[in-house]
């Protein structure tokens, strides 16, 4: 393998791929970036085994072939090289040689057939989604995630498409945010996608506007998003049946402005315990006054105005619960339908229905 | 290395292994038992191997990618998870950690293939918590897990909760020639009796043939039949066998077993044992128990 190539373009490539290399594993080979050279330039191939990239950039290529890298030296080496110099890319005595102006670097090289396989994916299954879609989805989904490992189907967010929607769902028992986009999506199919990988793909959608192209396969989830490739495997097992945990129908709606209410449940919440946090919400025509009282913290009350005609209601909420659903809603007006006091409550943008949130009541 | 040679004298198992994976019904869990250096780790490596090969008729075929992946312990879908030294101690133990990073790295679908194998080896180093930690992981089904141990630890109900969960698989040590019968009473002894675990070990095979026999004899398909290499052999010992003796021999067996477990000396125990079995077959009823 041998090849020549810029400072620069080489150097983005391997900043995105070196922090997935970098973590601690088990497979010392996955410190190492896969790097092969092709006709046409260069690919370059770095995973954990959960979340995967795959990047390229043009270069002028000598000679064909693989070989693996340590990321950290390779990516520590191409920063301190000064700006704008050529680099040239050698295999010499299993050592990848480097040259750039008068240094040269050799680095140990591994074998790429130990290398973890890319996933295989074919682009005539792909869903077109802008970035921008895609980041909210997954900004108004993720805070309900389960942090509780024993129970890792839910673990991520299911995302669910079938011939004239897309959907995504996340809970952890307690409280659930789903959020469904007008996405023509062909044939239905769903999947569990891990948190980490949730992370990774928003960031990429904050780094391009313009659309992504989402892939789901039997085992990965696999983003194209301009010539960069990023892959993560699926969560094992199935998502719970979240349909049943939607109140059908809800005798009450209280709406108000959502800053005023999420401004109020932040500050209610400071003296509201320390771990499950209950807030009391007391609603009548007109008011809604927020408690909570905690015997060490003391006592918090606060009254909004609210649009409502019903009869009175008390209700008790884990108010992190309100203020992390009012955080990831943008609207300007919310509405909050109840039933019971024991009842799940659901958090909505005001006349949307494309996004909610359902939470779960405490007993007060 | 070539696998099937190495695991020369455990053709049974082997046997039985491929045969449940060439019929597509491989257990979520198998546990090997036996004395250490006998090669079960090797044969669970093998059996990975085929689980996880994609390749045709014969597997593993030992030259796709997956195998050679698998051969050189670098495989993403083959977790082998073994114990690890304390540190500042000479003790060694599978902890609690080790099998919750193997029910996180289980929760995630399979990286090269679809199928994921994992393999747990010296399971008589697990600590009571990593112990309980894996009856659950071993009870939810991210697919196939293959265990593997040295010799049964640890705490006695632990150890049963966990041969529940499994499909048992004994490895015995290696006897030269043919199987001894009862004259070979006094080999059996020297190959069995010495350790109690290794007794024990040949009691548990016993009651699988025990069992074999009587499904063989109750003329259900042989398939369900578990040492199938054997059905000749089965078969020729149900001729010489009352039909209601069968069951009083398994029976004999446990209760063997069961005084092994209450510090009964195995060699006591065999030949208290043989001498039942023996009266059982001419078919003599006991009036009391031995």
């Amino acid at each position: 393998m041998e090849f020549r190539v810029s400072r620069e373009p080489l150097l983005k490539v391997v900043q995105r791929l070196q922090p997935v290399a970098e973590r601690k594993s088990t497979l010392p080979i996955l410190g190492n970036i896969l790097i092969s050279a092709k006709a046409n330039g260069v690919d370059f191939y770095a995973t954990d085994l959960d979340i995967g990239y795959r990047d390229f950039t043009e270069a002028e290529i000598k000679k064909e072939g693989a070989i693996t890298v340590p990321a950290k030296s390779l990516h520590e080496i191409l920063r301190e090289l000064p700006p704008g110099v050529q680099v040239r890319v050698d295999e010499e005595k299993q050592r990848l040689l480097l040259q750039a102006g008068n240094s040269k670097f050799r680095l140990p090289v591994m074998s790429p057939e130990e290398f973890p396989s890319f996933p295989n994916y074919s682009k005539e299954n792909s869903l077109e989604i802008s970035a921008e879609i895609l980041a909210e989805m997954i900004r108004k989904t993720i805070f309900a995630i389960s942090p509780d490992e024993t129970r890792y189907t839910l673990n991520g967010v299911l995302l669910q498409q079938d011939e004239s929607e897309m959907r995504m769902v996340a809970t952890d028992g307690h409280r659930l945010a789903m959020i469904r986009k007008k996405i023509a999506a062909g044939s239905p199919r769903k999947a569990i996608i891990p948190r980490k990988a949730l992370s990774e793909i928003r960031r990429l959608c904050e780094e391009e506007s313009g659309n992504l192209s989402l892939i789901l396969t039997e085992t990965h989830l696999v983003v194209l998003q301009g010539g960069v490739i990023f892959f993560s495997r699926l969560i094992e097992g199935e998502f719970p049946d979240y349909r049943q945990v939607i109140p059908k129908e809800c005798k009450r709606s209280i709406s108000a402005e959502r800053k005023l209410v999420w401004d109020a449940a932040r500050r209610v919440s400071l003296l509201a315990g320390e771990r499950t946090k209950p807030v009391r919400l007391e609603i009548s025509p007109g008011s809604l006054w927020m408690r909570s009282q905690t015997p060490e913290l003391g006592e918090a009350e606060e009254q909004i105005p609210v649009r409502y005609e019903g009869d009175e209601i008390t209700i008790g909420f884990n108010g992190r619960y309100i203020t992390e659903a009012l955080a990831a809603l943008d609207s300007q007006e919310v509405t909050l339908e109840l039933n019971e006091p024991l009842t799940p409550g659901i958090l909505r943008p005001f006349q949307d229905e494309e996004y909610l949130c359902v939470i779960m009541p405490m007993r007060l | 290395m070539n696998g099937s040679s190495v695991l020369l004298g455990h053709e049974r198992a082997r046997e039985f292994l491929f045969g449940a994976l060439a019929e597509k019904r491989v257990a979520q869990a198998y546990l090997f038992t036996g004395p250490a250096q006998i090669g079960k780790r090797l044969m669970a490596l093998t059996f990975a191997r085929g689980i996880l090969c994609p390749g045709g008729s014969k597997v593993p075929c030992e030259e796709c990618p997956s195998c050679r992946k698998a051969s050189r312990g670098v495989h993403p879908d083959l977790l082998l998870v073994e114990p690890q030294t304390d540190p500042g101690r000479d003790a060694k133990s599978l902890k609690i950690e080790q099998v919750r990073d193997l029910q996180r790295a289980l929760s995630l679908k399979a990286h090269e293939g679809t199928r994921k194998v994992a393999i747990l080896d010296d399971a008589e180093f697990l600590t009571e918590q990593a112990g309980n930690a894996l009856l659950k992981v071993i009870e939810e089904p991210p697919p196939w897990a293959v265990l593997s141990r040295g010799r049964v630890g640890w705490a006695l109900d632990m150890d049963m909760a966990l041969r529940e969960k499994f499909l048992s698989l004994a490895f015995l040590l290696l006897t030269p020639g043919p199987a001894p019968g009862n004259a070979g009473l006094q080999s059996l002894l020297q190959n069995f009796g010495k350790e109690r675990r290794t007794f024990e070990e040949f009691l548990r095979l016993f009651l699988l043939l025990s069992r074999d026999l009587m499904v063989l004899q109750s003329g259900a398909r042989e398939e369900q039949v578990v040492n199938r290499d054997k059905i000749p052999e089965m078969k020729q010992i149900n001729l010489q066998t009352p039909p209601a003796a069968l069951g009083r021999i398994a029976t004999m067996v446990s209760e063997t077993l069961g005084q092994l477990r209450a510090n009964a000396s195995p060699q006591l125990a065999l030949e208290a044992l043989a001498a039942r079995i023996s009266l059982a077959r001419a078919g003599v009823k006991e009036s009391h128990h031995v």
